[in-house]
């Protein structure tokens, strides 16, 4: 919109409506983006996070112990669920349901069991990765559906800022492989449409979805309207129609189980025939329904999903639970094509379906997501600051937004950092750990704030960027002495998800440390003459913290 | 930075309350209406409001673009109100409570 | 899984081919430039270059997986090129060109092992 309001043309507002809504609200959407990037892997971190978990290892499973265990843990369930350890996890996750037990979590009970012995392992109190992932769509510390609600306008405003960049990129193809580097605003430029562009199927997909899954919250009126505010239905037509009452429902069969225990048929035989069928993904879970009574069954679920069509779900084998012998799965529902439209956008925003190498490809699109969410930041900043330079001084609004771009970018690093690092330094007995992990994820944050508040702009850059460097670097030493598997360990016992974790750690301390390093030498055109001065933080990842002497600092 | 003129304010806000009230409203109106004419067309109860709901959010975004691509803030108001009241009254007429 | 691999420098090199169609870098990538026909050779080979890609990726997974699975290959190839393009040039193009080679042999391998399981 231009101030003289003369009438401009659709690439002159685009570029304006772009700019003002990517800014407004880039901080928040930087730190949905990145905790959403991280929540791919949420299985993981949850599982890093509980290291007591780290004795179990995958490639010793036996699956005879764990039933064996269920048996004892819940003899009276009416459903077993034993989610097999392999990529993403190194325990069994283990939940029941009693007969009779209320809907939902409320009603489900949990364990953690050791792979090879079948023990339960009580790990230590952690909200673990489903604290980032709360975090991508509810936030923290307020009612649920304001979180919501915040990021959903904030999704909104990212699909827009979105559909108004590509309008108004007008090289988008001539443009499309060029990264022009150390050309100051030009560089920034570039990588900010580079990022965006490169992976803008991805953005657009997860954006829409991002609402799309919202969509009970930001967007009832056509439940409202026609079903008359009946949601429940809305639901359940939605899952297909419901099938004949199965024998699960809690507590009103009255099944004869007065001392008649009936054993589970040998389990191994099962997995065999499922590993034959499903040789590329192998068993993802065991489901037992009625477990210890003639009419038992043993469900075997594929690990992950052949198609996004049906939700990414996979293959299903069902077993008569006394005799072994193979039923007939019930046939899945059709799924008609709206429902196919919608499965297939929100399945790569969730992700559930995806083996590792697919996963790792999401997790790298998000990686380009969220640079792109920051380039565009600081873009906002480096485009004016020749109009700064003419001045002579800094608006309040532009130190504003440089304030929170240091914070809310290289803030946010430290802050995640900081929540790992508490993990393993907060003692295991400590009342309501979880709460104080999440608390110091927050205090760490606020205190970056106040940092770049305190600190000229390329100082605070530099020096959090290379903390955050330094912390993420150390994670992976911190691991085995505070009781985790090492990356020796874990690479060796085929721990994968916990090799993962540490490796992610040391790829992320490189990112940070490069872009700290370039912040050494000042620009070159604005270099001032000052006092030398020792450079409070060292590259990343050398152990020797030794005073470096800076020329020349630029503070603006 | 100079002084912007109230004028040019005014105008930002007129457009951005149409973006995002107007918008909305628009959405809603289309949720409901464009799902509600649907499923009286025979599509699967859940699948019209599904499919309505996704039309929805698109609406949504096209309005924002509309309300700053257009030629001034009255376009805007126009260009989002008039099809949010008749699908607003679409929805009406249809018995669909828009609570 | 080895056909998704070499859907990614297949579509490495279909990007190579799109690149060398255009003026910007065509001196980066062959030291000089190209008649206005030669950059329309070069589209299509690049576009043909990225619908074999896609084409590996249906073998390895299903459609819709599969589409997924080709767009995120087609980000790490994109932006593998512009890095390379911008700090490397030349290593962009001989990449490139070493990629289509092995690519090939790498098809023919498993065409004679799906012939040999085919007669067996």
């Amino acid at each position: 919109m231009r101030a003289d309001g003369k009438p401009e043309g659709l690439r002159q507002s685009m570029a304006w409506l772009h700019t003002w809504s990517g800014l407004l609200l880039g901080w928040l959407l930087y730190a949905v983006f990145f905790t959403g990037t991280l929540s791919y892997f949420l299985d993981e971190i949850t599982g890093w996070m509980k290291p007591e978990l780290h004795a179990s290892v995958p490639a010793r499973l036996a699956p005879e112990r764990a039933v064996e265990r269920m048996a004892q843990l819940a003899p009276d369930a009416a459903t077993w669920t034993l989610t097999l350890p392999g990529d993403r996890m190194t325990a069994i996750q283990a939940s029941w349901r009693d007969k009779g037990a209320a809907q939902g979590r409320a009603g489900t009970k949990r364990a953690e069991l050791d792979a090879a012995t079948g023990e339960v392992i009580v790990p230590r109190e952690t909200r673990g990765g489903s604290f980032l992932y709360r975090f991508h769509f509810e936030l923290y510390a307020m009612p649920r559906v304001w979180g919501r609600w915040i990021v959903g306008i904030a999704t909104m405003v990212m699909f827009v800022a979105i559909i108004s960049g590509v309008i108004t990129h007008k090289k988008i193809f001539t443009d499309f492989f060029t990264f022009r580097p150390r050309k100051g605003q030009r560089s920034w430029l570039d990588a900010h449409n580079a990022t965006a562009v490169l992976a803008l199927p991805f953005h657009v997909v997860i954006t829409f979805s991002g609402l799309l899954l919202l969509m009970a919250t930001l967007m009832p009126w056509g439940v409202d309207a026609v079903y008359k505010g009946d949601t429940q239905a809305y639901f359940a037509e939605r899952r297909g129609a419901p099938a004949a009452p199965a024998p699960r429902a809690g507590g009103r069969d009255a099944v004869a189980t007065a001392g008649t225990a009936v054993p589970l048929a040998p389990i191994a035989p099962m997995l065999a025939q499922a590993r034959a069928q499903w040789p590329a993904h192998g068993v993802g879970s065991i489901v037992v329904q009625q477990p210890g009574t003639p009419r038992a069954t043993v469900e075997l679920r594929e690990e992950g999903g052949r198609s996004l069509v049906n939700r990414g779900a996979g293959e299903r084998m069902l077993f008569d639970g006394v005799s072994g012998e193979r039923r007939d799965a019930p046939a899945p529902a059709a799924v008609s094509a709206t429902s196919a439209v919608y499965n297939v956008l929100t399945a790569p925003h969730l992700g559930r379906f995806a083996g590792p190498a697919l996963r790792w490809l999401l997790f790298l699109a998000g990686v380009v997501g969220t640079t792109m969410a920051a380039t565009g930041m600081v873009l906002w900043v480096v485009k004016r600051l020749p109009e700064r330079q003419k001045r002579g001084h800094t608006p309040r609004g532009h130190r504003l937004v440089e304030v929170l771009n240091v914070a809310s970018i290289a803030g946010l690093s430290i802050a995640t950092a900081a929540y790992f690092w508490s993990n393993r330094g907060l003692p295991v007995e400590l009342a309501q750990r979880a709460d104080w992990e999440i608390r110091c994820f927050f205090i760490a944050w606020a205190l970056c704030g106040l940092h770049a508040v305190l600190r000229p702009h390329r100082s605070a850059w530099r020096e959090q960027l290379g903390l955050a460097a330094l912390m993420f670097a150390l994670l992976p030493v911190l691991n085995p002495l505070t009781g985790g598997a090492g990356l020796a360990r874990s690479i060796a016992q085929g721990q994968w998800s916990v090799a993962g974790f540490d490796l992610a750690m040391l790829v992320l301390a490189a990112l940070h440390g490069c872009a700290a390093f370039r912040l050494r030498t000042p620009p070159r055109a604005q270099a001032r003459p000052s006092p030398a001065r020792p450079a409070p933080m060292g590259r990343s990842g050398s152990a020797a913290l030794a005073a470096q002497p800076q020329a020349q600092e630029q503070s603006p | 930075m100079t002084t912007l003129k109230l004028s040019y304010r005014a105008a930002v806000l007129s457009r951005a309350a149409a973006a995002v009230f107007g918008g909305y409203a628009l959405s809603a109106a289309v949720a409901a209406g464009v799902g509600l004419l649907l499923a009286d067309a025979g599509m699967r109860r859940a699948d019209a409001v599904l499919a309505a709901t996704m039309f929805a959010f698109l609406a949504h975004a096209i309005a924002a673009l509309w309300a700053f691509g257009c030629a001034s803030a009255r376009r805007a108001w126009l260009g989002i109100g008039l099809p949010a009241l008749l699908l607003g009254a679409i929805a009406w007429a249809m018995g669909g409570s828009v609570a | 899984m080895i056909a998704a691999w070499m859907a990614l420098a297949v579509a490495y090199a279909g990007f190579a081919a799109l690149g060398l169609a255009m003026d910007r870098h065509q001196p980066q990538l062959i030291g000089r430039t190209l008649a206005p026909r030669a950059n329309r050779l070069c589209q299509l080979a690049g576009g043909l270059l990225l619908a074999t890609s896609l084409a590996l990726c249906m073998a390895t997974w299903s459609t819709s997986v599969a589409i997924v699975g080709w767009l995120g290959l087609l980000t790490v190839a994109a932006l593998a090129l512009g890095v390379l393009l911008a700090f490397a040039p030349r290593v962009a193009g001989l990449l490139a060109l070493a990629v289509l080679p092995m690519a090939a042999v790498m098809a023919a391998v498993m065409g004679l092992g799906a012939m040999a399981r085919a007669m067996a």
